[in-house]
């Protein structure tokens, strides 16, 4: 579910920890043991966190049972941010309406107040 | 540890070639407002309220270029300074309970002589709500390919937006 993703999207990245394990695995795929290393972190409490991420769809685990992998899966990622820039773009586009808008009324309002003198 | 406060923030600005009580009557009168709030992908809408006052309720019907439906925006406006700020709840939804997003919108004018200068500052709630059926529209799928090639940077890119949740 589209919907249902978005909303796990956002509640995955609230998180600076796990951010942190996103960024870490844009540059490719890393075990548990070498996710755990740089944040100063049991492995359980990673295990948790890639566990949400897991949920989320935003990272997938490899099936080897010692190592399990993982790397990032960038299709939510990207709803995420078609999403924000959606917003944002829709804020751009309306503005540059406005300008069209104000430049065409003051035309008019020029063209009108020659006419009147 | 600050808590964790679930929106993300944006600002576009726009410097105009009018002055700023004119600039601020496009804002606040219905006739104006209706010939320019209109997002690519959207047919001129249908203004149902636009009550510009502290409290009062805006509420715009925008029909989807496509012939598809359309969605509402609306919600109340809390500061109304006139010619220098105006703020707003700005939520959008459609009638088959789809939200399209949750934000709150404050407007700053600034008179530079004859010309004013907007600056637009939202704060984007994301969608944390299971309640709500948050979808994107439609009608511009595959705008972000650019994308696509540089994954480091995506994760980048949202997390400097994500940072901003903290």
């Amino acid at each position: 579910m589209p919907d249902d993703r978005l909303n796990a999207t956002f509640a995955a990245l609230a998180d600076p920890t796990r951010r942190a394990i996103l960024a870490r695995l844009a540059s490719g795929e890393v075990t548990v043991n070498e996710l755990a290393e740089p944040f100063d972190m049991t492995l359980p409490a990673v295990s948790k966190h890639l566990k949400v991420l897991e949920g989320a769809g935003l990272i997938a685990r490899g099936r080897d049972a010692q190592r399990r992998p993982c790397r990032l899966e960038p299709a939510p990622l990207k709803e995420a941010l078609e999403w924000l820039e959606r917003y944002r773009k829709s804020w751009e586009e309306r503005l540059d309406g406005l300008g069209v808008y104000l430049r065409e009324l003051q035309r008019k309002e020029k063209k009108h107040v020659r006419r009147k003198k | 540890m600050s808590a964790v406060r679930n929106d993300l923030n944006l600002e576009v600005t726009r410097v105009f070639d009018a002055p700023v009580a004119l600039v601020w009557k496009m804002w606040t009168r219905p006739e104006h407002l209706v010939h320019w709030w209109k997002p690519n992908g959207f047919n001129e809408g249908r203004i149902e309220s636009l009550d510009v006052r502290p409290g009062g309720k805006w509420r715009i019907y925008m029909p989807f270029a496509n012939g598809t439906g359309g969605c509402t925006a609306y919600g109340i406006y809390k500061e109304v300074i006139p010619n220098e700020r105006l703020s707003w709840d700005d939520f959008c939804d459609d009638e088959n309970g789809n939200f399209f997003h949750k934000a709150f919108v404050t407007v700053s004018f600034e008179a530079l002589g004859e010309k004013t200068r907007v600056t637009l500052r939202a704060r984007l709630d994301p969608p944390a709500n299971r309640d709500a059926k948050w979808t994107l529209p439609v009608m511009e799928q595959g705008w972000t390919e650019g994308w696509k090639e540089n994954l480091v940077e995506l994760v980048h890119y949202l997390s400097q937006h994500a940072k901003e949740m903290e």
